[in-house]
């Protein structure tokens, strides 16, 4: 209709990123602005005729039954966020490191884990922790910085551990067993936790008056309370997830399901299952998954508008004449690519956006998409506490009493995000972190 | 910017509890932004029921051996359809992604202006949607001959899943539309200023 495709692919592509960060700019809504994009150019490109590709993406991108485990697992979190489980658990673990100095932020790093193994995002758990950890941190004395920045990373590991909302969407994306990406991810991500513990305990060893212990008055000793009743079957419901993802028994999406019905029944034997709750978490739910889904559809759209005028084998063309075609350099390319937009995009929108590009190249490469998997969720770790829009910082903020600011905070993030690259370098150096299982 | 919970820099003050002190102040801009709003909260108990429904499969098949025919379809067009109207909701509730970097920094009478160019943008998008869902519905729904013939899954059941998910699909982009006019009517009106 506008003849768009006479100005060639070259200028196409960067007239759709032009429009794409005009659009964005002005703040329009991230799902909307792709999708609007995809359809100026199916119509301007194709002409009316290809409008229904838009419209038919969007069915099958909906209509997926793998994609189901995206709201059971948002679910199961939600459940997790408005039942005790964590603060038990953060009680329970309190006693591991009372005499070690640091043992507040090692103990809350312990709990962001086992946390992040029921929970496959990053938004309640980095609540959950900022109202149970950092203000018990704060009050023994605890460096602000260290504080904040262990709570908030902690906090992000969410979708690093399986099971994870961001392995499900690259999975999709990708089309590779999202079973093994959480095999993969497992140790990169415990990895990743651990560095976060060393680094602690060394600032802590280096400048004890960073992490003052806990005088004796300060711990009244109230009785014990039924942890192993309190605990025992959310931890349950956790091994019988990830147990029948990993041994092969059930479909992700079944696990999801099992998982839901797992902490519900904890929730219930806990005596705080109440409809009232259901209705709270399903809410949440919804609302969460109304977004995802929407910023997928736009993305999906366009990335299949734009793969019907030829642009992702003009990507991939240039991507290798960048590069040289040669391996690590291609690799280290686009974790740069990935790592701008994540300072910009939501990871959704950079799953989408760029996956369908890139892992093909890098499976021509000769690289494993499973463990580029794990890579790209070790980049969205970085995406999720870089400034400016970090948004494990802006879900701490929610809840951090009000003198601590957001830049304090990212200024706090600092440090992890370089413990994240270590990581993320380690992953690269070592692929074999995310594929010793095969 | 992220997308689990609520993510829009502008309710990320510290007013905002998304599990502690739980305020579902979901409230929605317009007439038709509280109806979907209300319909979304009622809807959203579909999701324990997929669960539910999920489980008694997962009893069925790995206990009894005796896996069901209808529920994979049946929680596959649940979700899908709860995800169309998630979409609806988030509109509603204004809990769309969006980066807010110049947005936040302007006076609110740009803003107001802003707002009006997003509605006229997501107007143009819905409704370029709305005719590419209608010809995907038409197809879906009735045969070249004119009858009514509903397209079905083509599974051992055959549930004409397909052809409703695309009639919600249509019905969905419609009320979106919708949704971008009353959204541009209130602001050009003035009325969105908070």
């Amino acid at each position: 209709m506008f003849e768009l495709a006479s100005m060639g692919i070259g200028y196409g592509s960067l007239l759709m990123l032009a429009m794409l960060i005009v659009l964005l700019l002005t703040g329009m809504q991230l799902a909307f602005a792709t999708g609007l994009v995809a359809l100026v150019f199916a119509l301007g490109w194709f002409g009316p005729d290809a409008l229904p590709i838009v419209s038919s993406r969007l069915y099958s991108f909906i209509g997926n039954y793998v994609f189901l485990a995206v709201p059971m697992f948002v679910l199961m979190a939600s459940l997790l966020d408005h039942s005790g489980i964590a603060k038990d658990l953060f009680d329970a673990m309190a006693r591991l490191g009372r005499r070690l100095r640091g043992g507040v932020a090692v103990q809350t790093l312990v709990v962001a884990v086992i946390l992040a193994s029921m929970s496959g995002v990053i938004g309640g758990e980095t609540v959950l922790l900022g109202i149970l950890a950092l203000p018990q941190m704060l009050r023994l004395g605890y460096d602000r910085k260290l504080a904040i920045g262990t709570t908030c990373a902690g906090g992000a590991l969410g979708t690093m551990l399986p099971p994870s909302i961001v392995l499900i969407i690259y999975g999709l994306t990708a089309n590779v067993s999202i079973g093994d990406l959480f095999k993969g991810a497992f140790l990169p991500a415990l990895i990743l936790a651990l560095l976060y513990m060393v680094y602690v305990l060394v600032r802590v060893w280096l400048k004890p008056e960073m992490a003052p212990l806990p005088s004796d008055q300060d711990a009244p000793e109230t009785p014990m309370p039924n942890f192993f009743k309190a605990l025992f079957f959310p931890l349950l419901s956790v091994v019988v997830v990830l147990g029948s993802i990993y041994g092969g028994v059930a479909s992700v999406t079944e696990a999801s399901a099992l998982g839901v019905m797992g902490i519900a029944i904890s929730t219930w034997i806990r005596g705080e299952l109440s409809l009232a709750m259901v209705r709270k978490a399903t809410i949440s739910t919804l609302r969460v998954c109304g977004m995802i889904i929407w910023i997928g559809i736009g993305a999906t759209a366009l990335v299949g508008v734009y793969n019907l005028m030829g642009g992702i084998d003009f990507v991939r063309d240039m991507v290798f004449a960048v590069s040289g075609g040669h391996g690590l350099t291609t690799i280290l390319f686009m974790m740069l690519i990935l790592l701008v937009l994540g300072m910009f995009l939501d990871w959704v929108g950079v799953a989408l956006l760029t996956m369908p590009i890139f892992v093909p190249i890098v499976t021509e490469l000769g690289y494993s998409p499973i463990w580029f998997g794990v890579v790209f969720c070790m980049n969205m770790q970085v995406s999720f506490l870089s400034p400016p829009f970090g948004p494990a910082a802006f879900y701490l903020k929610t809840v951090t009493p009000k003198d601590i600011s957001l830049g304090e905070i990212f200024r706090a993030l600092l440090p992890f995000i370089a413990l994240q690259v270590v990581a993320l370098g380690l992953l690269i150096a070592f692929p074999q972190l995310a594929l010793w299982w095969q | 910017m992220s997308v689990e919970e609520n993510t829009s820099a502008q309710d990320a003050g510290p007013e905002r509890g998304a599990v502690l002190p739980d305020k579902d102040e979901d409230v929605g801009f317009t007439w038709l932004d509280r109806a979907i709003v209300w319909l979304g909260k009622k809807l959203s108990l579909v999701f324990a029921l997929i669960v539910l429904v999920s489980f008694y499969e997962i009893i069925r098949r790995y206990v009894f051996d005796a896996p069901t025919l209808w529920v994979h379809e049946t929680v596959t067009f649940a979700g899908a359809t709860l995800f169309v109207i998630g979409g609806l909701y988030a509109l509603a509730t204004d809990r769309h992604v969006r980066i807010v970097l110049i947005y936040d920094a302007v006076s609110p009478r740009v803003q107001r202006w802003l707002r009006v160019v997003h509605h006229l943008l997501g107007l143009a998008f819905s409704a370029m949607l709305l005719f590419a869902s209608w010809s995907m519905t038409k197809a879906a729904v009735l045969a070249p001959w004119g009858d009514i013939r509903l397209e079905t899954s083509g599974s051992a059941w055959n549930p004409p899943f397909p052809a409703l998910l695309k009639v919600i699909i249509l019905v969905a982009v419609a009320t979106m539309t919708l949704q971008f006019v009353l959204h541009l009517i209130r602001d050009l009106r003035g009325k969105g200023d908070n």
